[in-house]
């Protein structure tokens, strides 16, 4: 019972699921789904690719209807404020407005966009712009989320990015990137390689074109050190995946990519957990490609340890064994891949203290956060 | 199955156990708490629903539980889950129940897009459904404990759920909620009637839950064609009048005290458009119950 909630929603997510489902199957589906925010993904792949012979009892209907409509209006909003945001920072750049994961998806008209929900709007800047930026998404409501001082010199000095801007009445959230993982890590790309990896769009900015789209998906749940999100964050992988494998340019350029900014290793985890949690075979002809060694022996074992688990739904009806040591390793491993030993040191002392606060205060911090994330998302 | 035929034993094992099913008719709720207040309270005010155990399925599962973290050794606090997530901020444990009500209201409200959606009481007689869409203040609660206890069918308290296709107000049957001097009211004027203990200095202030008629919960699944909007208004001392209102700023008003109008875009809007000219539409200023309630009835009568 347990792993079949999984395997229904993985076949549905893949378009493998084929076979009518028992009202607790549809049950658990809808709890799962939702639980990882793919529920507006199930409803449109059930509804919208109509492509399936599914029984769908009206009272299942009810909640894929509720979840599209959602998701239309979300989308809409994304779009517009994508185009807002650019209307008022083109003037500063040298360069196109490059809009990132969830968001890219929907200016992109990517598959991975299909039910797809988020709550910041990631952008990519060429580093000397981003003052210019700054100040004028500050002069159009955009302003810091956060006061607290180590925060701040954390993204200053380390980060790929600036702190998060929230717009002070909308509540929109964007993250202005210029790189695509942190410059701490050490393991940085050259930018100019995503730079010139871009498409046009219809809004007027760019996006990564479907190659590059999953190569920056991949590095960033591989270079994550935590993963509440990573079982939606595979599906988007799946169907970015979908995009691509048709291609033979774009499979081409995908391994140059990854073999020039220096994550093959990346690709390949990709290719090992959709295969591994999602059911979903990528053929030799495309393996082949990988110019070095793949991983193997202990190192490949403790990775199927940790991917195994946390990248699996995370929910009570979905029976993951060790998932909390799985979750921990990731956890190291992740901050390990970002930062060197004695700035990760600190870095986690200083965010341990903050979660006993928290365990103590019961959240009163950010509690203000989560409603209108809640607000806004649901 | 109704409630009130379960042993006491059974409920309250049913309950702790998460395997207790509510059954509104337009959705099923899983309900559990670890509160006896929140368990007690439930037996009560649901006492004519209809409920299932082990039921295949509910639309939402939901809780109310103590919290996890170290805070509850200081304060006893409340937290409501929905399917095991936290989605708001813990209230003090004496509001436990009123959050399981506020928790039940906010999973429709953000999730059940299948409905448009009215902050709105719903009321019916002689087959005419009323909505009285309201701001907090207005006394609609109190209205709608009057009418709903003086032979009106209750659809709702708080949410008028609309059927864009068949154009039809659905009943989402649910405790009134009486806030601050309108629970001595109504506990004068009903006295028979079941109402919960009261919860002192929430956010919406004093509160206290009435128990729905027994009639209106066994006919939560007939739906009921629209028939008026009125847009009530208690003026402390001043005498009942009833103003003709233009569908232009009903329209406006509606919008207002929307859920998800946002969300069904044109379709609502033109839904709203074209129901609007066939509806009376009023505002009604009022303190005497009675007076607007006998009005009101002159109305679906007629």
């Amino acid at each position: 019972m347990s792993l079949c909630v999984q395997k229904i929603l993985t076949g549905i997510l893949t378009g493998n699921h084929s076979g009518s489902l028992s009202t607790s199957q549809w049950r658990d589906l809808i709890l799962v789904a939702r639980a990882h925010s793919l529920l507006p993904r199930v409803a449109s792949m059930l509804l919208i690719d109509a492509d399936n012979n599914f029984h769908i009892p009206p009272k299942v209907h009810a909640h894929l209807v509720a979840s599209i409509r959602h998701e239309t209006l979300f989308h809409n909003q994304v779009k517009n404020e994508v185009k807002f945001v650019n209307t008022k920072i083109s003037g500063a750049l040298n360069r196109k407005l490059i809009v990132l994961k969830g968001a890219g998806y929907v200016v992109a008209n990517s598959s991975a966009a299909k039910g797809r929900i988020f709550s910041d709007i990631d952008l990519l800047v060429l580093k000397d712009d981003i003052p210019k930026v700054e100040r004028a998404l500050h002069l159009f409501g955009f302003v810091s989320d956060t006061d607290s001082e180590y925060d701040q010199k954390y993204y200053r000095e380390w980060a790929h990015e600036i702190p998060p801007l929230r717009h002070f009445q909308r509540g929109t959230v964007l993250d202005v990137h210029h790189n695509i993982i942190p410059v701490v890590s050490g393991r940085a790309p050259d930018i100019d390689f995503f730079l010139s990896s871009t498409i046009e769009t219809e809004y007027g900015v760019e996006v990564l074109r479907p190659a590059a789209m999953f190569l920056h998906s991949a590095i960033h749940l591989f270079f994550s050190e935590e993963f509440t999100n990573g079982f939606r964050d595979l599906s988007d992988l799946s169907l970015l995946l979908d995009e691509i494998v048709d291609d033979d340019d774009e499979v081409n350029y995908l391994f140059e990519l990854a073999y020039n900014t220096g994550f093959e290793n990346e690709v390949f985890l990709a290719f090992r957990y959709l295969e591994r949690v999602f059911h979903k075979q990528v053929s030799a002809d495309i393996t082949q490609n990988f110019k070095l060694p793949i991983p193997e022996g202990f190192k490949l074992a403790l990775n199927d340890f940790i991917f195994g688990k946390v990248l699996a739904a995370n929910h009570r009806l979905v029976n993951v064994k060790f998932r909390g040591i799985a979750e921990w390793l990731a956890f190291v491993r992740g901050h390990l891949l970002k930062m060197p030993f004695n700035i990760l040191v600190k870095h986690t002392a200083s965010k341990l203290w903050r979660s006993i606060v928290k365990s103590v205060t019961g959240d009163v911090e950010n509690n203000h956060h989560v409603q209108q994330k809640d607000v806004k998302e649901q | 199955m109704l409630l009130s035929e379960l042993a006491d034993t059974q409920y309250l094992d049913a309950v702790k156990k998460s395997e207790l099913n509510i059954e509104f008719g337009l959705i099923s709720v899983n309900v559990s708490s670890s509160f006896s207040q929140v368990t007690k309270t439930i037996a009560e005010l649901y006492r004519d629903y209809k409920v299932s155990l082990n039921s295949d399925w509910f639309d939402f599962n939901i809780s109310v539980e103590r919290p996890s973290n170290f805070r509850r050794f200081i304060r006893r606090q409340a937290v409501f889950k929905l399917d095991g997530h936290i989605p708001f901020k813990p209230l003090p444990s004496a509001h436990a129940y009123p959050l399981f009500e506020w928790g039940m209201n906010w999973c429709v409200a953000n999730f059940y897009h299948k409905y448009l959606i009215f902050h709105a009481a719903v009321l019916e007689k002689n087959g005419k459904a009323v909505v009285f869409p309201a701001p907090p203040g207005s006394g609609k609660s109190t209205l709608c404990a009057s009418l709903a206890l003086s032979g009106w069918r209750l659809l709702s308290d708080e949410m008028a759920v609309l059927d864009i296709e068949s154009g039809r107000v659905l009943p989402f049957v649910r405790p009134i909620c009486l806030k601050n001097n309108s629970i001595s009211l109504v506990k004068d004027w009903f006295p028979e009637t079941f109402i919960s203990d009261v919860a002192t200095d929430t956010q919406k202030g004093d509160v206290a839950h009435v128990r729905p008629p027994s009639d209106s919960v066994r006919r939560c699944n007939e739906d009921a064609e629209l028939f008026a909007v009125v847009f009530p208004k208690f003026v402390a001392g001043s005498p009942t009048e009833v103003f003709s209102m233009t569908q232009i700023s009903t329209l406006n008003m509606l919008i207002e005290n929307a859920f998800n109008f946002d969300l069904f875009g044109h379709q609502g809007f033109e839904f709203i458009s074209s129901k609007l000219p066939n509806l009376l539409l009023l505002e009604a200023t009022y303190s005497n119950v009675d007076e607007l309630r006998n009005i009101l009835e002159s109305e679906v009568n007629n």
